[in-house]
């Protein structure tokens, strides 16, 4: 019997949306611990793989400040090279500072066999002040949220979690995905302590939010610990981790009125909080973002916006744009072998937003980009539509055959990782009341903005 | 901020000496380059995405190795990989997942060629996987297949990567093209038809005749093209005007057609050509003249530039008619630039980038140094490197012609320091530190952001100018 990955046919083979590695996912990962330090045990191509795939996604902080790689060339493979990490890890040690170092190796160096977590481990011993981890990339793995995952978890198993908590009040965040040092980011940061704070807790550390790895290291002393979708690569493992004295309260991305609104009930049911006061301040936020929201977004309303985004992200903005009476024809769920979820954790979060069926729409679980451009022609053609994406995404678009694009002006809008089309200058959220809002200016600015396009719609 | 080494604890500061040995051993391997090292997957993976074209790129490796270059390009599209996984490595079972993969881009596809990729999983168990290419390739006689031992485990140069892809991509059975002034004059037409249609416009255009057979030449290593408002090219407008077709700046415009066509053109003009002896044996087997060229930035390049073409072609006079407005603007855009800032201290980044762009590659990346000294900057050389170098990169300017002071810096993140300390007004540098000019105060732009030829020259001033005196200021 051949099994599924021996029966692959083109579209398996195809480069998908997010075709990242785990060894990207570890670099955002350990680019959102401000100070930490990404060690590349691995050849020059794998540099490629962390801050090249971030440097443009970021520009308020280049990924490259605080990484670097032990140059294996074949030379060394054929001595052994894991005692290259110890010259490397102490050498920019001594320029940073890290407070916590990870390394992760390229596959070809873990089929020589070396034992490199037993070097990582030695070397540790040898840095004053950092605590060091250790990831591999052998395939088949996750690919780029296991690898953001799996930095948060190697960060979470170095914190005291079987320390009764000090603080019955708090709530740490496990799980938000992190990915560069822009307003926006910052913003979601803001708006989540925001929330936590109307459903009656005070925030502990969020993993992760930019924030400082010994700061994070605070997180145990939470009572109430929120996960948000971005741990599911470990979830289990880390639930273990956590739960011993601690309520773990799992939660979706808080986008849309009512993505917020279910957010804070959520976090305040789960807290005992007062839910007359929450209810009541759901109430006046979100009529105050609706009264502007629902006037101005009413043109939306005869458009269509396909939206390709790893699973929680599609689930929130597709539960957001029913919301806002926007169609939705097709759905790109971008995270690879399904490592958040896939189709099966899409529509269990839509569920939750109430939302049980989509009538005539298309769901692709991790579609490769052939397979997206295929589906979205024949809508483009159709009827005015807009495209929410990844700068992946909305590139293959751009590259279409001007004979398949000519005619059609379509409103791109960018956001995922990575988005080097979409940076933002002001403090400008994805998530809460305020995101909400933001998201409804994105899409009127995208399908409003005057263009020269030949189709170029009115609102 | 570093801290005071004497706070260090003491058998740290033991293994930091102890390690020394390694670091005299790593810094052997610096031969004084000015160009960082490559992997030749990454590098001809992401020159081949940026080709339009129908053809197929297969990475032959694990899924990582589909993430060592960024996914951009109207290739995405038909980009593929084996995707192998821990079992088929250490089994060897490498071949069957390669050819499944060949065979469904073969027939559901169906390119014009396909390029197959390793990484390096591949090349350390000594997959051969050129045999099952062949094999496939012998399925499909109609597919040009090209297998390439790519992998970062050689540490190779940037510019012998190209040499190898531009080899690769010449050496395709060639066939040639439409003649480009042709297909310029067939898109503006079928532009005015289709206004017409719309009712954009009363008179229905009419297809011009097909041109008389022209010679036909190609660019290569030239900077990008950017239109700022202009319709093509200076050079391609000028060539034309001296009875010569471009067929395209390889390899930042041309697409597959293009480069299939390069062999049936009359001459391949160069920007460095000592980068690419690969290719020239390529072209030199067809007897097609290869012939160096000056990046054509700033002035006196371009002259040169345009000069050496007018030589090899026969066309001297009618190409320095072509040009003689756009020079005359740009000697007058240079004359006005330094009556207002001639002596103004420009620091310029060496050593920083890892980008495969050949015109930054061109010279050493070096290339632009004429222009920003015929615009009257006092110009210092920021080399990236171990400061105790530092002799080795004066040797290396010394044979290179390059007069210029020059300092090291071991870090990106000093830059900001250096930039102050040296008093710098200006900079050039990659462009992830644009953020250390800003911690310096100082206006900055990009490597090899300066435009080409003499239009370019009157761009550049304009830009330079608002670096320097903004608006209002």
């Amino acid at each position: 019997m051949r099994s599924a990955h021996d029966r692959r046919g083109l579209e398996d083979f195809a480069v998908r949306g997010l075709h990242l590695g785990k060894m990207t996912g570890v670099m955002v990962g350990t680019h959102a611990l401000s100070d930490a330090f990404l060690l590349m045990h691995s050849g020059v191509g794998c540099k490629y793989k962390t801050a090249a795939q971030g440097a443009m996604h970021d520009l308020a902080e280049h990924p490259n400040v605080r990484e670097a790689w032990t140059q294996v060339s074949e030379a060394h493979l054929v001595q052994g090279c894991s005692d290259r990490i110890g010259p490397f890890a102490r050498a920019w040690w001594e320029r940073r500072e890290s407070a916590f170092m990870v390394v992760v190796s390229a596959y070809f160096i873990e089929l020589t066999g070396d034992d490199i977590a037993d070097a990582v481990r030695e070397v540790e011993a040898t840095l004053p002040d950092c605590e060091m981890a250790y990831l591999d990339t052998k395939a088949p793995n996750g690919g780029f949220f296991d690898g953001y995952a799996g930095v948060m978890r190697e960060a979470m198993r170095r914190m005291d979690w079987s320390r009764a908590p000090t603080l019955p009040r708090h709530a740490t965040v496990i799980g938000h995905f992190f990915h560069r040092y822009e307003p926006d980011t910052k913003a979601d940061v803001a708006q989540l302590r925001g929330l936590i704070k109307a459903a009656g807790l005070d925030t502990g550390p969020i993993l992760f939010s930019g924030g400082g790895y010994r700061d994070a290291k605070a997180a145990p002393a939470s009572r109430y610990v929120l996960e948000l979708p971005y741990t599911r690569p470990h979830d289990a493992e880390l639930r273990r981790m956590v739960e011993q004295g601690r309520t773990v309260v799992p939660v979706d991305l808080p986008i849309g009125v009512g993505g917020t609104a279910r957010f804070v009930r959520t976090v305040a049911a789960a807290s005992g909080a007062n839910m007359d006061a929450v209810e009541a301040w759901i109430h006046q936020q979100s009529e105050a973002v609706r009264a502007n929201v629902v006037r101005l977004t009413e043109p939306l309303r005869s458009y269509a916006v396909a939206v390709f985004a790893d699973t929680p992200l599609a689930a929130a903005l597709v539960a957001m744009l029913v919301e806002l009476g926007v169609d939705v024809p097709l759905v790109g769920l971008r995270d690879q072998h399904g490592s958040l979820g896939g189709a099966g954790a899409f529509w269990d979060a839509l569920g939750r937003s109430g939302i049980h069926t989509l009538p005539g729409t298309i769901v692709l679980d991790d579609p490769s980009l052939r397979r997206s451009r295929d589906a979205l022609l024949p809508l483009i053609a159709d009827r005015p539509l807009g495209v929410i994406g990844s700068s992946h995404e909305l590139d293959m678009l751009r590259n279409l055959p001007r004979t398949s694009a000519f005619l059609h002006d379509v409103p791109l809008i960018c956001t995922g990782f990575p988005a080097d089309d979409y940076h933002a200058v002001a403090s400008l959220p994805s998530f809460g009341f305020l995101g909400a809002a933001t998201w409804a200016h994105r899409l009127l600015d995208a399908f409003g903005a005057p263009r020269l396009g030949m189709s170029a719609h009115r609102l | 901020m570093q801290r005071d080494p004497a706070t260090l604890p003491a058998a740290f500061v033991a293994l930091r000496a102890e390690d020394e040995a390694f670091w005299q051993d790593q810094e052997r391997n610096i031969q004084g380059a000015l160009g960082q090292p490559c992997c030749t997957l990454s590098g001809i993976a992401s020159g081949l995405l940026r080709i339009r074209g129908h053809f197929a790129i297969v990475i032959h490796g694990e899924d990582e190795c589909a993430g060592c270059f960024r996914h951009l390009g109207p290739q995405m599209v038909n980009l593929f990989c084996t995707g192998l996984t821990e079992q088929e490595f250490v089994t060897g079972r490498t071949a069957e997942p390669l050819r499944r993969c060949l065979d469904a881009v073969c027939e559901e596809v169906q390119p014009e060629g396909i390029f197959v990729l390793g990484a390096c999983p591949v090349e350390v168990i000594g997959d051969t996987f050129e045999d099952v290419v062949a094999e496939v390739g012998r399925r499909h006689p109609s597919i040009p297949m090209v297998a390439l031992h790519t992998n970062g485990l050689k540490v190779g140069t940037q510019t012998a990567m190209l040499d190898w892809m531009f080899e690769q991509l010449a050496s395709l059975p060639p066939r040639p093209t439409l003649a480009p002034s042709w297909r310029r004059a067939v898109g503006h037409a079928a532009l005015g038809a289709l206004d017409h249609a719309l009712g954009a416009r009363t008179d229905a255009p009419t297809l011009p005749p097909a041109p008389a057979t022209r010679p036909t030449i190609a660019l290569l290593g030239l900077p990008p093209w950017h239109p700022r408002g202009r319709m093509l090219p200076e050079y391609v407008g000028a060539l034309d005007r001296a009875g010569v077709e471009v067929l395209a700046n390889f390899p930042h415009n041309a697409s597959f057609d293009d480069w299939r066509a390069l062999r049936t053109t009359d001459a391949t003009f160069v920007a460095d050509r000592s980068l690419y002896p690969k290719l020239g044996r390529v072209l030199s087997r067809d007897a097609r003249p290869f012939v160096e060229v000056p990046l054509p930035v700033g002035l006196r390049a371009t002259d040169t530039f345009y000069a050496a073409i007018g030589e090899a072609i026969g066309r001297v006079e009618a190409l320095e008619a072509a040009c003689a407005p756009a020079r005359e603007g740009a000697a007058a855009a240079i004359e006005g630039f330094r009556a207002r800032f001639a002596g103004v201290k420009l620091a310029y980044g060496l050593r920083m980038n890892n980008n495969y762009n050949a015109d930054e590659l061109a010279y050493q990346g070096t290339g632009d140094l004429a222009a920003l000294e015929e615009l009257g900057f006092d110009i210092t050389l920021l080399v990236q490197g171990p400061p105790d170098k530092r002799e080795k990169f004066g040797q290396l300017f010394e044979r290179r012609g390059l007069h210029f002071k020059f300092d090291m810096f071991a870090e990106p993140w000093i830059l900001g320091e250096v930039l102050v300390d040296g008093g710098f007004e200006i900079a050039c540098l990659a462009d992830f530190a644009r953020s250390e000019a800003q911690r310096a105060r100082i206006p900055m732009f990009p490597v090899r952001r300066l435009e080409a030829c003499y239009d370019g020259v009157v761009d550049n001033t304009i830009l330079l100018t608002r670096l320097l005196a903004p608006a209002g200021s």
